[in-house]
């Protein structure tokens, strides 16, 4: 079976392809939480986009950290870059979804 | 049992007259010619009958283009037992919510949900939601991916759609508040999944149903044209014909909180309702999940498709074998993930033979299905209820290391994995098929859109790819947007149709006795182990000509011994109660199963049987159930409610 090597999606760039990165980066890669960006999507149907209750979320990524074992914020994954991500060795190694024993999807 | 059954065209249930004796091996390769052959056209077949009444017959009531702007009515009810939307959600999982969000912009939304609205397979659904994401992933590998997996059964233009449009549902997703793993450079973090080319799995670290389902429900209770209803069991829908078309008109509840019948009168329904997972002895699926929708759908003479195709998981824990049995019966199963056997786990029957060997070259590495047929067959010849899956002659430390989470579980039931074989038995994960949907959600049922789970909508085929199921529901519940929302828009209520149709009575102590009520009961919970306890016997992974028929006969008798008790015990045509009603709609989806799977002649992908064991390039077509007929339903075949009036709806 080939490597689960993890892949980085490229640097967001000004292509049309890859413009729904932005938003996403822009949403992610802060400390704090901002409001999620409206989406750049031309669909007429899209004229709102439904804002989640910040400290709702706020407070539940407190919740998260605090469940963390060794304290002090999210996990980071070393090989792969993931953050927030499961610990232990990779979910989909052997194919399925699996976290410390449980899978939970095929 | 459903009157017709055909695979595509009827003269080719005649046509294989070989049977297929052999003992070769199990894989799932296969060759396929060229050529594709498929008699029926998904999107065509359903979307020709919707056009052909959107000319004349099913504007209900005709409106005027001045009327047609915005004719939502505000949720004004004659009674409270009756209450009028524009828009009607059965099920409140990732597809109705989704739904449910987009057409709040144009009408008022009610969400029907028989318990809390978190509670359904989305919630479970941890792994993740697969979409092209990766700029170099491609639309075609992931169709490719969704193909091969499920054994060029699906259908092109479906798969198509789904693989295209998912990015987008993902980035409204996340729009939405769903927040999904990333790296470090802010980008989102994809996983690569079995039978997947690609990385292109999106989740959130392991629960991501759930935080899509969080994100959701949030959005739809800040919704103030969201109404939900949680604890209101759908029943059965409101329908109507209308010259040949069949017509709904919206849905029968039943509040289980207040033992009352709630009447949803609306121009449009989707029905979201997921799978049926309980018509199998042991599930991941949660308690919801018996199938309510599928049975609806059928007694409103919706098509059903593809329901051979139930999805198991090989080795999940097996409560039968454990030391100290869980002092209630555990509500969905514990899987045991593939890790442990490609870590080096061994599988033996309970006599310590290790099988696997036999059934393939590659043993316990095996693929999946392999591994779940093996097991079977074991189960059925040796009439065992579980196998066992040892991996304590490896490492303490790693064991512990690897998979704590099953190492605590058996041990809370006095079972040490570093010394003793785990116990594992295969359990009913997803349903492939379902009500047969066109490209838009819609079905043969004017006003009736599905999605998700409950919908078999071409792209799963004969099995689904990992992750591609909260995919399906997120498309479809979008698709099937606008279609729903020019239909409401020229569509009038009528107000007065609440009472066209019969009421169900709810079932009490005091309307039948507080002993029968205890004995129906009573009878039922026992009905429904052993309606599960059959189809695992003759309906489960390995199937046969002869099992099936078996099952076929058995569970018409059980049917029969249940409802005739019911009915002589005072139970009437319109009576309903939770597990009545729950009864019913797993018996009913049972048939169809075990329809189906004798309707296909061969085996592909999850539908395996003996007397057809190989894959027939002439049968590479969707199994299709037309409505029963009338004269020969049993009480799980028919709606409960008659049209009480002589007159149309129109």
């Amino acid at each position: 079976m080939a490597t689960n090597k993890i892949v980085r999606l490229i640097a967001p760039s000004r292509s049309a392809s890859s413009r729904f990165l932005e938003p996403v980066s822009r949403f992610l890669s802060s400390g704090t939480l901002p409001p999620p960006p409206q989406s750049p999507s031309p669909s007429p149907n899209q004229d709102q986009v439904v804002k989640p209750d910040q400290k709702l979320q706020e407070k539940r990524k407190e919740e998260e950290e605090e469940e963390e074992e060794g304290g002090g914020g999210e996990f980071v994954n070393e090989d792969t870059g993931e953050i927030g991500g499961p610990r232990g060795p990779e979910p989909t190694r052997y194919g399925d979804w699996e976290q410390r024993g449980r899978c939970s999807d095929f | 049992m459903a009157t017709h059954v055909s695979v595509g065209n009827i003269h080719d249930l005649y046509l294989s007259g070989q049977v297929y004796r052999g003992q070769d091996s199990w894989s799932s390769g296969f060759n396929f010619r060229a050529n594709s052959f498929r008699d029926l056209s998904w999107s065509s077949c359903v979307s020709k009958s919707l056009k052909s009444e959107r000319c004349g017959c099913y504007s209900r009531g005709v409106s005027s283009s001045n009327e047609s702007l915005k004719l939502s009515i505000r949720a004004a009810s004659s009674s409270s037992t009756t209450k009028y939307y524009d828009f009607t959600v059965i099920g409140s999982g990732v597809a109705g919510l989704r739904y449910a969000l987009e057409v709040a912009k144009q009408g008022n939304v009610a969400v029907i949900t028989k318990d809390e609205p978190h509670e359904s397979n989305t919630n479970y659904a941890q792994g993740g939601v697969s979409a092209v994401l990766c700029p170099l992933d491609s639309v075609e590998s992931h169709m490719q991916d969704t193909m091969v997996a499920g054994a060029h059964l699906c259908d092109e233009d479906t798969v198509r759609v789904v693989c295209t449009e998912g990015p987008e549902r993902i980035r409204e997703l996340i729009a939405m508040g769903a927040s999904f793993d990333h790296g470090e450079d802010g980008n989102l973090h994809l996983a690569r999944e079995g039978g997947h080319s690609h990385h292109r799995i999106v989740h959130a670290a392991d629960m991501t149903g759930r935080e899509i389902e969080r994100a959701l429900l949030e959005a739809v209770l800040n919704d103030p044209n969201i109404s939900v209803f949680k604890h209101h069991f759908a029943i059965d829908l409101l329908t109507s014909q209308d010259g040949l078309n069949t017509v709904c008109h919206g849905v029968d509840t039943l509040n289980i909180k207040t033992n009352e019948v709630v009447r949803f009168i609306s121009k449009v329904t989707l029905l979201a309702s997921g799978g049926a997972g309980h018509i199998y002895p042991s599930t991941t699926n949660p308690l919801v999940a018996t199938g309510d929708g599928m049975a609806m759908a059928h007694r409103a003479q919706a098509v059903i498709s593809n329901m051979e195709f139930v999805q198991f998981h090989p080795t999940a824990l097996a409560d039968e074998g454990l030391p100290i049995r869980p002092q209630t019966a555990r509500e969905n199963a514990f899987l045991i993930t593939e890790a442990v056997r490609g870590d080096g786990g061994i599988l033996y029957n309970l006599a310590m033979e290790r099988f696997m060997p036999v059934y393939d070259e590659r043993a316990e590495l095996a693929p999946r299905d392999v591994v779940a047929r093996s097991i079977d067959d074991q189960l059925k010849k040796r009439k065992e209820k579980y196998v066992l899956l040892d991996i304590s002659h490896k490492p303490r430390e790693k064991i512990l290391a690897h998979f704590p989470n099953i190492a605590s579980e058996c041990l809370r039931h006095g079972l040490d994995i570093t010394r003793q074989a785990i116990p594992v038995v295969p359990a009913a994960h997803y349903m492939c098929g379902g009500v047969r949907a066109g490209l838009q959600g819609e079905t043969n049922v004017l006003g009736l859109f599905v999605a998700g789970e409950v919908a078999c909508t071409g792209l799963h085929g004969a099995n689904r790819l990992a992750s591609n199921s909260l995919l399906e529901a997120l498309v479809f519940a979008r698709r099937a947007v606008q279609p729903s929302t020019e239909l409401m828009k020229s569509t009038r209520l009528d107000l007065s149709a609440s009472e066209k149709w019969t009421r169900p009575v709810v079932a009490t102590a005091r309307s039948l006795g507080e002993e029968v009520m205890s004995k129906i009961l009573a009878l039922t919970r026992e009905v429904r182990r052993e309606l599960q306890g059959v189809m695992w016997k003759y309906v489960g992974i390995v199937r046969s000509t002869t099992r099936l028929n078996t099952a076929e006969r058995k569970i018409a008798e059980l049917e029969a011994k249940w409802e005739t008790f019911l009915f002589e015990h005072g139970w009437e045509q319109t009576v309903v109660a939770l597990e009545a009603c729950e009864m019913r709609n797993l018996f009913c989806c049972a048939k169809l199963v075990v329809s189906s799977a004798l309707a296909r002649h061969e085996s592909r992908g999850l539908h395996y049987t003996t007397d057809f064991p190989f894959v027939e390039e002439s049968k590479r077509i969707p199994t299709i159930i037309l409505p029963s007929s009338p004269t020969t339903a049993s009480w799980s075949s028919r709606q409960l409610q008659n049209i009480s009036s002589t007159t149309s709806l129109i």
